[in-house]
């Protein structure tokens, strides 16, 4: 599949007169798969929610699939449609993306909102509970569900209705160890190929696994915008960008040092002992 | 306040249904106006907030203990319509999955508490708060006050339907079938607990939570701000607050027509010292007045007045004086506030 | 009892724990009063078997007949037939011992115990000492109302103790609810969970950071900031509801997937509730 996912220039957004976004520039081919770096309030949030037109840019030009992202278009029924069933987002609070009584009825409701086929329906749920190994939990309420199958029940909701895009907010966050690897694999191999993933995260562990090129927000602008591994390198863009810090840590042969952490196994600089 | 099953009978249940529900309709309606998309979502956030806020006991000066409702604050920041939907899912929901209330008797606990109460609040908010500043300390006051006229205003109905029992339903050796106590007790039980712990609960939840609002996010205030009491939706629903009150008027004839022969109630019951101590305790220890209330009595008197001698006995019954003028006395209050507000509506220009 | 009664107003009787204490006590209530009826739901019992909306409506019938009936006998059938029907579909008696009938008695016989004395009728005896007349029609009236609602409340948590809430919820939608309450309802319920739990750890958060009693206006102030979070909280999480709603194609529209068979077993059931109750309230018994 080719063509351009997202085209975003010189985007702005302000809430409560505080700017969200400040000129941002990217897009992203179909196909890629996009890591959104940023601290807690770069934007990447905000920017995610414009990717799924939940919310329109203040100023700029936005578009998607190549229409464009604005709440005027979005007032159009079959546009809107036709752009729900391609793209979809993954919340990051589970309890916000998980409002159904039960985990069927939470498969369901995509389906059925896009005006799906009864039988389509249940086939399609039939066959995602299957893929997602979560069968056993089909008639559970959300309220019952750990983390990761809590996460798990989202992203498949979401996944139900085979989006060519897939965006996901912070899909770590509030994970245990077991279910964050899980998750990373199924990122990383379970989604098919060529389907478009673009995930906001400040968790530098697992973008290297799901995601070839990351772009870094800062204060509403874009930092830096290029290869996955090249980002993870640059450790003064990671420490200027509050993504990671320098840690000071002592070893157990007696010897201590300081060295920048927030990516797993620690980025040891220097000799070593 | 939630009634069980079994206090109040069928045909009072089917009333109260038939009561309520075109509020419920007409609040759907504005609701759905209002919120657009948002109404599902908003309306089940909010009416698991007011599930979960009854929970909550409030410490009250004099150092007891009380929940509130939360019609009070749902008014106020909500608006009365959206108050009516909330509060009656939370109901719903907390006699079905719960079994708080009767299942029959959710129409009237709906009716008293969902209806009632919050617009009873909204009013009396609007009319104290006025055009004051958000911040204004006279909006805790006004909340105060709301809370506190609501839940009585739906404790009152509340008795109201207590009360019209065991006048109307009998088994064949005169036993109550359904809530036993005549107007002159339920009134002054039902009053006595919400005049006092209740009402103070309400009170002091709807005031103390504008307060903490003023101080932590005005704006969600802002919604029910500023505008004059029912002015600009009032051409809408002026037809269901005149239908109202005219069914209320109309009701007692209704009563009358069907005819029910009732015991005689003594409302000597009510001097009596010992049956009080009794009153008394199952109101909460609150001492139920001396005589049976005289503004009542006097209101009876009223309705006895123009029956004519050659009617039946049971129309010169001092009891049906009681109902018919307590619903009346509601049904006057309605058509009163109804046009006070078609003259504020005629007066300012529509919103 | 160790758990708030159901059919019980939950602010009373729990004077002598701390207001911190009494909230947690009734949050954890709710979640495990679900719980107890998820597990029950799927026991395989009588009315487990039933499809929901013929439960719905069968129950629903059968509460009204108990309270229309004006006949003490009739009404002590109806509560051995509900209790009849909780031993079919395998939920112990003194699961409703606790959690029904203990609560409804005492929260109703408080309420009508003065009746005994002060409904005038025909006295059949006298308190010793006092005096106090008690009346037969007294005594009736007490046994009507605590009749029923012992009765109706048995039969109103046997539809929840036997069905799972969603299947309820669908029940009402193939019973012609709106599918916009029906939504509604579902959603409502499942944020009071996610509110209880943000409510729990607002309380025990501040429970373990009290380190000495607070006056009355403090604790009142505690409590009120708690309300205004979870308020706050509230109206954050139906904008981000919403949200999510709107992503996966909602457009105010809800659309449910309903599917459920009636067997020939459903149908008997609903004529013989339905005939009880015709019969009862047809019949004036």
């Amino acid at each position: 599949m080719s063509g351009t996912a997202f085209d975003f220039q010189d985007v702005t957004y302000a809430y409560r007169s505080q700017r969200a976004l400040d000129g941002v520039s990217f897009s992203v081919q179909l196909g890629e798969r996009v890591a959104l770096l940023g601290a807690n309030g770069s934007g990447k949030s905000t920017l995610l929610r414009m990717m799924d037109a939940l919310c329109f840019a203040g100023g700029g030009t936005a578009t998607a699939l190549g229409a464009p992202l604005s709440e005027k278009a979005f007032e159009d029924e079959v546009a809107n449609f036709a752009f729900r069933r391609r793209v979809g987002l993954v919340f990051q609070n589970p309890d916000v993306q998980l409002f159904n009584p039960t985990v069927l009825d939470e498969l369901a409701f995509g389906p059925l909102q896009l005006g799906w086929a009864t039988q389509r329906v249940k086939d399609a749920i039939e066959a995602t509970l299957h893929r997602f190994g979560i069968a056993h939990l089909k008639d559970r309420p959300p309220h019952r569900l750990s983390g990761g199958e809590k996460k798990r029940v989202a992203i498949a909701s979401v996944i139900i209705t085979e989006p060519d895009v897939l965006l996901l907010d912070e899909p770590t966050a509030a994970l245990d160890p077991k279910s964050r690897a899980d998750l990373v694999a199924f990122l990383a191999h379970g989604l098919g190929d060529g389907r478009t993933v673009i995930a906001a995260t400040h968790d530098l562990d697992i973008i290297d696994d799901i995601s070839d090129r990351a772009i870094v927000l800062s204060e509403g602008k874009v930092a830096a915008d290029a290869p996955t591994l090249d980002i993870l390198h640059d450790i003064d863009l990671l420490r200027r960008t509050h993504l990671v810090f320098e840690h000071h840590h002592r070893h157990g042969d007696g010897h201590e040092h300081d060295h920048p952490h927030g990516v797993h196994g620690h980025i040891h600089q220097g000799p070593e002992g | 306040m939630h009634i069980p099953d079994g206090y109040l009978s069928p045909s009072t249940c089917a009333a109260t249904f038939a009561l309520a529900a075109p509020f419920w309709y007409v609040a759907s309606r504005k609701v759905k106006r209002q919120l657009h998309t948002k109404l599902v979502p908003l309306m089940a956030v909010v009416s698991a907030f007011s599930f979960v806020v009854m929970m909550f006991n409030l410490p009250l000066p004099g150092g007891t203990t009380g929940h509130a409702v939360g019609l009070g604050i749902a008014a106020i920041v909500l608006g009365p319509w959206a108050a009516v939907l909330s509060i009656s899912i939370a109901l719903l929901i907390q006699a079905v999955f719960f079994g708080d209330g009767g299942i029959t008797a959710i129409g009237a606990n709906c009716f008293n508490m969902a209806i009632v109460g919050p617009f009873v609040a909204y009013a009396v908010y609007q009319a104290i708060a006025g055009r004051s500043e958000l911040t204004s300390p006279r909006r805790v006051v006004a909340a105060g006050v709301a809370g506190y006229v609501g839940i009585n205003a739906a404790a009152l109905v509340a008795a109201i339907e207590f009360g019209l029992q065991p006048m109307l339903f009998h088994d064949a050796m005169g036993a109550p079938l359904y809530a036993p106590y005549p107007l002159s007790i339920a009134l002054p039980a039902m009053l006595a607990g919400h005049l006092t712990i209740a009402g103070l609960a309400e009170a002091v939840a709807a005031a103390g939570l504008v307060a903490v609002l003023q101080r932590t996010e005005p704006e969600l205030l802002d919604l029910t701000a500023r505008r004059p009491a029912t002015s600009g939706r009032w051409r809408e629903t002026r037809a269901l607050w005149f239908g109202l009150g005219l069914l209320m008027l109309l009701s007692p004839l209704g009563l009358v027509a069907a005819g029910t022969a009732w015991g005689e109630w003594g409302a000597a019951d009510f001097a009596d010292p010992a049956a009080r101590q009794e009153i008394a305790a199952a109101s909460g220890n609150v001492v139920p007045p001396e005589a049976v209330p005289s503004g009542l009595q006097r209101l009876s008197s009223v309705w006895s007045a123009p029956i004519p001698d050659y009617a039946p006995a049971f129309l010169r019954n001092e009891h049906l004086g009681y109902i018919l003028s307590a619903v009346t006395g509601s049904g006057l209050v309605l058509l009163v506030f109804a046009g006070i507000g078609a003259l504020r509506a005629r007066r300012s220009p529509s919103v | 009892m160790n758990e708030p009664a159901y059919g019980v107003c939950s602010c009373g009787g729990k004077k002598r724990r701390g207001l911190l204490e009494s909230l947690v006590f009734g949050l954890i209530g709710v979640e495990s009063h679900s719980l107890e009826a998820e597990t029950t739901s799927v026991l395989p019992g009588l009315l487990q078997r039933f499809d929901p909306r013929i439960k719905v409506v069968a129950l629903l019938a059968l509460i009204i007949a108990a309270v229309s009936t004006q006949r003490l006998t009739v009404l002590a059938l109806m509560f051995a037939l509900a209790t009849g029907l909780a031993l079919l579909s395998k939920i112990r008696l003194i699961r409703l011992a606790r959690q029904v009938w203990l609560g409804v008695f005492l929260f109703s016989g408080i309420i009508v115990l003065p009746a005994v004395f002060i409904v005038p009728g025909e006295a059949i005896t006298h308190l010793p000492l006092i005096g106090w007349p008690i009346t037969l029609q007294g005594l009736r009236s007490a046994a009507f109302v605590i009749g029923r609602a012992e009765t109706a409340a048995t039969l109103s948590l046997l539809l929840v103790l036997t069905t799972p809430w969603p299947h309820v919820l669908k029940a009402l939608r193939s019973l012609g609810v709106p599918a916009a309450i029906v939504a509604i309802l579902g959603m409502t319920y499942r944020y009071i969970f996610v509110l209880t739990q943000s409510a729990l750890q607002m309380a025990e958060a501040r429970q373990s950071r009290l380190m000495a009693p607070l006056d009355g206006p403090a604790r009142r102030r505690l409590m009120l900031t708690m309300i205004g979070t979870l308020l706050t909280k509230t109206l954050a999480l139906g904008t981000e509801v919403h949200a999510a709603m709107v992503a996966r194609g909602y457009r105010g529209e809800v659309r449910l997937l309903d599917d459920f068979r009636t067997r020939p077993a459903d149908w008997a059931f609903l004529l013989a509730a339905l005939g009880i109750a015709a019969t009862i309230i047809g019949a004036r018994l």
